[in-house]
C-alpha cells in the first residue's frame, strides 16, 4: 500500500514538468507565436558600475520601458519591431522573407531595389546589417512609446542578440524578447532615460 | 482546325476584355520631363510634381488597380502549377544529390530539400513592390538654390510614398506614410523633406557637436506634406495645379530591406497616437495597399 503511495506521488511530482514541457513551442511558427507565462522566464540583472566606455556604447547596448504595460503588450510590441528588424535579414536573394520561395526573376523589379538590396550588403556586409537592426528598434520601439536606457555590453548580451553574418536560432530568439518584455513591462528604471 | 479557331476566337475575346494594362501588371509607364523652356501638358493625362529642398531621392509606390491586380494573381496560379508539375522532378534530384552527398562521406553542404508547392507555401512577390519607382535626384524639372521639383507624367491612380533613398539605402516609411491619387488634367503636387530630431522626437535645425552617429541615423526624419509656393512654377497653367489630397497609410511592407520610419505627423492633417496614424480632417481618409 505504501509503495503505491510512493508511486503515485512520484508521477503527481512529475506531471508539471511533463505538461510544462509539452506545451513547450517545437517548430519555429510555435515559438514565433509563444506567450510564456511571465512568472516563467527569468528576470535579467540589469546591475552594472557605469564606466566611461558604458556611455560611449550606450547607442548600440540599451533596453527599453514603458510604464503601466502588460508583459503580453510588451511582447507583441518587441516582436513586432524584431520583425520589421528581422526583415533586413536574408538567406535568399530576396529582402522579403515571405518571398523566399520564389520563382521569379530577381531583375524584374520596377525600381531594381532587390539588386541595390545584394550590392549593399555585399559592400557593407555584417556591421551594416547590426546598425539597421538597430535603428529599427530603436525607432520602432519609440514610436510605440517605450523609452530606452543603456546598459553595460556584457549585461546586454546576456538577453540580446545582433544579427550581422549569421541569424539567431527562433527558440533562442523569442526566448530573449521574452525576457525584454519582462523587463520592458517591469519596474520603472530610475537610469536616465536616452530618448530615441 | 475549326476547333482549332473557335479556341483562338475563344482566347482572343478573353484578352479583348482584358484592359492591356493588366498583361503585364507590374509595368507601367512615367515620362520625367526635366528641365526646359516651356512646357506643354496634356489635360488627359495625370501628372505629379514633387518638390524637395533640393537634390533629394525618393520612392514612389504606383498602386495597381483591380484588373492589375487580378492579373497578377493569375500569374501566381500560373507559376504555383508550374511548380507543382515540376516538383517529383526537383524532389527526384534531390534525392539523388542527397544519396551521392551520403556516399562520399557527407562532405560539404547537405542538398536542401525543395519545399512542396502548396497553396499555402508558394510565395509570391507582392505585386506593388514591383511598382516602385524613384524621382531624384537627376532629371529636375527645376533646380534653384532652394529648391527643387521634379514632374512626372504618370497613368491616373493612386500614389503612396514609400521612402528617402532607393534599394538597400531606404528609410522606408514603413511606420506611417501618405498617398494620394493623380487625377487627368491634373499636376498634384507634394512637398518632401528630412530633418533631424532630438531625443524626444522634436524636430532640430542640426545636431548638437558630438552627437553618435548611430544617434544621428535614428533620428533621422521625413516630411511629406502639402507643397509651398514654389510649386506654382509659371511653366505650369496655374489651375492644373493642386495640392496632393492625403490619404494615411498606417504600414508598408518593408521589401528592399532599408530602414524602417515613419513620416512626420502634419498639424491638422494628421497625427500619431503611439504608432497609429490619426486623421484630424473632418473627414478622414485612410487608404491600404492591400485592398
Amino acid at each position: 500500500m505504501r509503495y503505491l503511495f510512493v508511486a503515485a506521488s512520484a508521477l503527481c511530482l512529475a506531471c508539471p514538468a511533463f505538461a510544462q514541457e509539452a506545451e513547450k513551442p517545437r517548430t519555429d511558427a510555435e515559438w514565433m507565436a509563444w506567450v510564456p507565462d511571465a512568472a516563467t522566464i527569468a528576470r535579467p540583472d540589469l546591475t552594472f558600475v557605469e564606466d566611461q566606455k558604458d556611455l560611449d556604447n550606450y547607442e548600440k547596448y540599451y533596453y527599453f520601458h514603458r510604464p503601466e504595460t502588460g508583459f503580453e503588450t510588451a511582447l507583441a510590441d518587441l516582436r513586432e519591431c524584431d520583425a520589421n528588424a528581422r526583415g533586413l535579414f536574408r538567406g535568399d536573394f530576396s529582402p522579403d522573407p515571405t518571398a523566399a520561395m520564389v520563382q521569379y526573376g530577381v531583375l524584374a523589379g520596377a525600381a531594381g531595389g532587390l539588386v541595390a538590396g545584394l550590392i549593399a550588403d555585399a559592400i557593407l556586409g555584417p556591421a551594416e546589417l547590426r546598425r539597421k537592426r538597430r535603428v529599427n528598434m530603436r525607432r520602432c520601439m519609440f514610436f510605440k512609446g517605450y523609452s530606452r536606457y543603456g546598459l553595460d555590453k556584457d549585461v546586454w548580451e546576456t538577453f540580446n542578440f545582433e544579427e550581422g553574418s549569421s541569424s539567431v536560432a527562433e527558440a533562442e530568439r523569442q526566448a530573449m524578447l521574452a525576457q525584454q518584455a519582462l523587463v520592458a513591462s517591469g519596474p520603472r528604471p530610475e537610469a536616465k532615460e536616452l530618448g530615441l | 482546325m475549326i476547333r482549332a479557331t473557335a479556341m483562338l476566337a475563344a482566347i482572343s475575346a478573353a484578352f479583348l476584355t482584358v484592359p492591356a494594362n493588366a498583361q503585364k501588371p507590374d509595368e507601367f509607364d512615367f515620362k520625367m520631363l526635366t528641365e526646359s523652356k516651356s512646357v506643354s501638358l496634356d489635360r488627359s493625362k495625370a501628372y505629379i510634381l514633387v518638390e524637395g529642398p533640393g537634390m533629394i531621392i525618393t520612392s514612389w509606390i504606383s498602386l495597381p488597380d483591380d484588373a492589375q491586380r487580378a492579373a497578377w494573381k493569375e500569374q501566381r496560379s500560373e507559376a504555383l502549377a508550374k511548380a507543382i508539375a515540376d516538383y517529383p522532378r526537383d524532389l527526384q534530384r534531390y534525392e539523388s544529390k542527397l544519396a551521392v552527398w551520403v556516399k562520399t562521406g557527407k562532405r560539404g553542404r547537405a542538398p536542401e530539400k525543395p519545399v512542396e508547392p502548396t497553396e499555402e507555401s508558394f510565395a509570391w512577390p507582392d505585386l506593388e513592390s514591383r511598382r516602385v519607382f524613384t524621382v531624384g535626384p537627376q532629371n529636375r524639372f527645376s533646380s534653384q538654390k532652394e529648391f527643387s521639383l521634379w514632374l512626372l507624367e504618370v497613368p491616373e491612380g493612386k500614389y503612396v510614398f514609400y521612402s528617402f533613398g532607393m534599394g538597400a539605402w531606404t528609410d522606408c516609411a514603413c511606420m506611417g506614410s501618405l498617398g494620394f491619387e493623380a487625377k487627368a488634367g491634373k499636376v498634384t503636387a507634394v512637398r518632401v523633406a528630412s530633418t533631424g530630431l532630438d531625443g524626444r522626437g522634436n524636430v532640430i535645425d542640426q545636431f548638437p557637436k558630438g552627437t553618435p552617429s548611430l544617434d544621428m541615423n535614428t533620428r533621422f526624419a521625413m516630411l511629406v506634406e502639402p507643397p509651398s509656393d514654389y510649386a506654382l512654377d509659371p511653366r505650369l497653367p496655374r489651375d492644373m495645379i493642386v495640392a496632393a489630397d492625403f490619404e494615411l497609410f498606417q504600414r508598408l511592407p518593408n521589401w528592399f530591406g532599408g530602414t524602417i520610419n515613419r513620416v512626420m505627423p502634419f498639424e491638422g492633417l494628421f497625427t500619431y497616437e503611439g504608432s497609429r496614424m490619426v486623421d484630424l480632417r473632418k473627414e478622414p481618409n485612410e487608404g491600404s495597399i492591400v485592398p
